[in-house]
């Protein structure tokens, strides 16, 4: 009894000081993300990004897709990417072995023929079984290769395209108008860019029409809009305050635009890994450390990429659950770089960061909230001291939504009516009575099967866009 | 332990309450802002709409209620200028001299003059910006001090404002006086070119010879979209250079200018040392190339570099009557080149 008093008295006082860190590192990076979106809408003041839509002169671009059993979406998803506005650009549809119509459906739909053209095997990949193309759409090319994953694909797309730049989009995501010429003016401003992300937003509820977003609108589904929320938190504050420190490391799979020398010289996408996303970034910085060459990976706030979360619980979880065992195998792989001087802040910040509150945190978390009920439970703790226990986690996890949603507030404001705008608010109260607590019991889920599921994929039912009953089977 | 959790409280209780009051008050003040934004709008499109529309008697009194209504407000000056800006380069250029005694009137000039002088570098680049967007003459030599600036945003938007002021004397000086202080792209130094006001053949031809190479390779590819003809003796001189960018640069000029005379300086290129150039010149032969050229992209559809030989195999396909020369390539040995036209002719 008295190791366990002892046991619950010293976790009481480092769940204390765990959330003093958590919540100090967390508030600073909204500072630095308040400072960093501002001076950010001070430079579009003065971008002259809109005259290089128009451009010749603009740097050409190839948009890859990689696609697996997108049957239902994906002519719609290519005809959107055909009608983008931007100069000289090419869209490289990669089929990796769907067991659908996806293959047939392009292929009949753009009229398109197989022809005999050597790929360049810059990274290794899957076989490729053919490439498609049509004069009529002279953008487009289709490759058809085995199964190999979402790396696998965007490596065959990789060794397929022409352009020095690539961008890696998802199969049923939707593009801003401008989004990809802010995202590629970054790599004619500072040539020494190598990657950018661009924000990723919700789009369940708006209204989206011919793949293009007409009116935003707040999900009727409440698990959606929690993740709204979290989006906040997770892009505006976290993702914009390390790409200020240059030490983002992950830019989503959704929508990144890369340089394509740099991701070729080391290794291209890492195949038979969940977070493939975050791997390459990592990769990137450390083969930029060990190069000792100059470079830049940026994620900016306002090209913006739409997609749909997860309505249900069940694919909720399996995202998560994802999400955790990506993470925790790139922390593994790159395991060598923590508290390394060599990698600068990444080493001696970013990735202490991401192993202490990203990784270890849920399930510091989750002990706190089975350990200090005990406490109670046992007589170990006074009920005032139990209840301000609870407070503070909920006062200190609300307050950071909210520092979020004002950060939305006084910058892009997409969420414009008061009502939306209290709506979030209530959200963010509310996150924190049962949803932030369930997202934590998935997270630690991918932990403990971590070795099971690193190399496996979750299937997430989405619906299309801007249909209310047709239902697709998407490999996340 | 509960001192320092009921000290966290407060500290997060605080936090949320001045969040929760700064997204309330950040909200109307943003919807209030929008409204009153939207009417000076309007305001200043209509008076300003009256002056330009105005005889010379009226326009003194609408220019003194344009002045009393804009007053000291920066803001509402800024207003002011983007109504101004909306409409548009045809309007600046055809209504010049009134244009003028406007900024000067309104205080327009003063107030970006002063801009160039602020601490703040978006300030200097917004003013910048302005001045060429407003076609403020007699700034150029306020705008050119900022050409020390170390900030990019400032050194591009000094460059464009001086583009669009037609300024080639102050462009010469930066593109051969200060090339150093020039840390913008390629792409972007192009981009300012493209919107340049005045002669830019005599642009080219004051800064081909006196630039570094760096300027000189981006100064050729931008005249590239101007086909020039007074600037051949350039292109084809610099076809020697040792830059290879410089040569690819002046391949790809000379091309454009479609003289198929210009094919014999174009071919022993195809042997350049660097692919890169053996590749834009197998591909821009397709523009001028006749049959002079099959035997040299014969030969080049073997080359050891892909997109050399993919090059050179579409420029031969796409010059009259190549086609049927390529056919000798497809029954031939070399593999690459034979691999090389067929895959061009199956996109055909």
């Amino acid at each position: 009894m008295y190791l366990l008093r002892m046991l619950i008295i010293y976790f009481s006082e480092f769940c204390m000081l765990y959330t003093i860190g958590i919540y100090t590192f967390y508030n600073g990076q909204m500072l630095i993300a308040f400072f960093d979106i501002f001076s950010y809408f001070k430079k579009m003041k003065v971008s002259d990004y809109r005259r290089y839509v128009e451009s010749k002169n603009m740097i050409p671009i190839s948009i890859i897709v990689p696609a697996y059993n997108e049957e239902k979406t994906i002519v719609d998803n290519i005809k959107s990417l055909l009608a983008l506005n931007y100069y000289e650009y090419e869209i490289i549809i990669v089929n990796d072995g769907s067991n659908d119509s996806t293959k047939e459906k392009i292929i009949n739909e753009f009229n398109l023929k197989k022809v005999n053209q050597p790929v360049m095997q810059s990274l290794a990949t899957k076989e490729v079984l053919g490439i498609y193309r049509n004069n009529e759409y002279e953008r487009l090319i289709f490759v058809d290769k085995l199964n190999g994953g979402k790396a696998d694909a965007l490596n065959a797309g990789i060794n397929v395209s022409v352009y020095p730049i690539f961008a890696c989009i998802d199969a049923d995501s939707i593009l801003e108008n401008d989004a990809l010429i802010k995202l590629t003016m970054l790599f004619v401003e500072k040539p020494e860019t190598v990657a950018v992300g661009g924000i990723v937003r919700i789009a369940n509820g708006s209204v989206i029409k011919d793949g293009k977003l007409m009116e935003m609108k707040l999900p009727k589904s409440k698990i959606a809009t929690f993740q709204i929320v979290e989006y906040f938190r997770a892009f505006l504050t976290g993702r914009t305050s390390l790409s200020r420190l240059n030490s983002i490391l992950i830019i989503s799979g959704a929508f990144g635009a890369f340089n394509k020398k740099a991701v070729i010289e080391c290794g291209g996408y890492k195949v038979n890994t969940i977070g493939e996303d975050m791997d390459i970034i990592v990769r990137l910085h450390k083969f930029m450390k060990d190069q000792k060459r100059k470079y830049r990976i940026q994620f900016l706030a306002d090209p913006i990429c739409w997609t749909q979360a997860p309505e249900s619980l069940k694919d909720l979880r399996a995202q998560r659950r994802r999400w955790q065992i990506g993470l925790f195998d790139t922390l593994m792989n790159y395991k060598s770089m923590l508290f390394n001087r060599k990698y600068g802040t990444i080493g001696m910040v970013t990735l202490p960061y991401y192993w202490i509150f990203e990784l270890i945190g849920p399930i510091v978390e989750s002990l706190g909230y089975i350990i200090i009920p005990l406490a109670y439970l046992f007589g170990l703790l006074q009920f005032d001291s139990f209840i301000l226990f609870i407070a503070v986690a909920f006062m200190l996890g609300t307050t950071l939504s909210m520092g979020s949603i004002l950060l939305e507030q006084v910058t892009f404001r997409k969420y414009s009516t008061f009502k939306e705008t209290m709506l979030l608010v209530l959200f963010a109260l509310i996150e924190n009575l049962g949803y932030r607590q369930l997202t934590i019991l998935y997270r630690v889920e991918g932990i403990f099967k971590f070795r099971k599921g690193r190399h496996s994929w979750g299937t997430i039912n989405r619906k299309q866009f801007g249909s209310k009953e047709k239902e697709k089977s998407v490999n996340m | 332990m509960t001192r320092e959790a009921t000290l966290l409280l407060i500290i997060s209780g605080g936090l949320f309450a001045f969040f929760f009051l700064a997204i309330i008050c950040s909200w109307f003040y943003s919807y209030f802002r929008e409204l009153n934004t939207n009417k000076v709008r309007r305001q200043l499109v209509e008076m300003v709409s009256s002056y330009f529309k105005a005889n010379h008697e009226i326009k003194p009194k609408v220019l003194e209620r344009i002045n009393a209504y804009v007053g000291r407000s920066a803001g509402r000056k800024d207003i002011l200028i983007h109504v101004l800006i909306g409409y548009g380069p045809e309007f600046m250029d055809n209504n010049q001299e009134q244009l003028m005694e406007f900024y000067d009137a309104a205080g327009i000039k003063a107030f970006l003059i002063k801009g160039l002088h602020a601490k703040s570098d978006n300030r200097k680049s917004l003013a910048c910006r302005y001045l060429g967007e407003l076609k403020v003459k007699d700034t150029e030599p306020y705008i050119l001090e900022l050409i020390s600036s170390k900030n990019n945003d400032v050194i591009y938007n000094v460059l464009l404002a001086l583009s669009k002021l037609g300024d080639t004397k102050g462009f010469v000086q930066i593109f051969t006086h200060h090339s150093e202080n020039i840390n913008i792209s390629s792409r972007a130094i192009i981009e300012v070119i493209s919107v340049f006001n005045g002669s830019v053949e005599d642009l080219f031809k004051q800064t081909f010879d006196s630039s570094d190479d760096y300027i000189r390779g981006v100064l050729i590819k931008a005249a590239a979209d101007y086909r020039i003809e007074g600037l051949r003796p350039y292109f084809v001189d610099h076809l020697k250079s040792d830059d290879k960018n410089i040569r690819i640069a002046s391949i790809r000029a000379l091309c454009e200018l479609k003289d198929r005379d210009d094919e014999r300086h174009i071919i022993p290129l195809l042997e350049d040392k660097d692919w890169e150039v053996r590749a834009a010149a197998a591909k821009e032969l397709e523009k001028l190339g006749t049959s002079s050229s099959f035997t040299a992209l014969e030969k080049t559809t073997g080359d050891r570099v892909w997109w050399v030989r993919h090059n050179a195999a579409k420029t031969l396909i796409l010059i009259p009557g190549g086609k049927e020369y390529a056919s000798r390539i497809i029954d031939g040995d070399d593999q690459y080149a034979r691999e090389a036209i067929v895959s061009v002719i199956e996109l055909m």
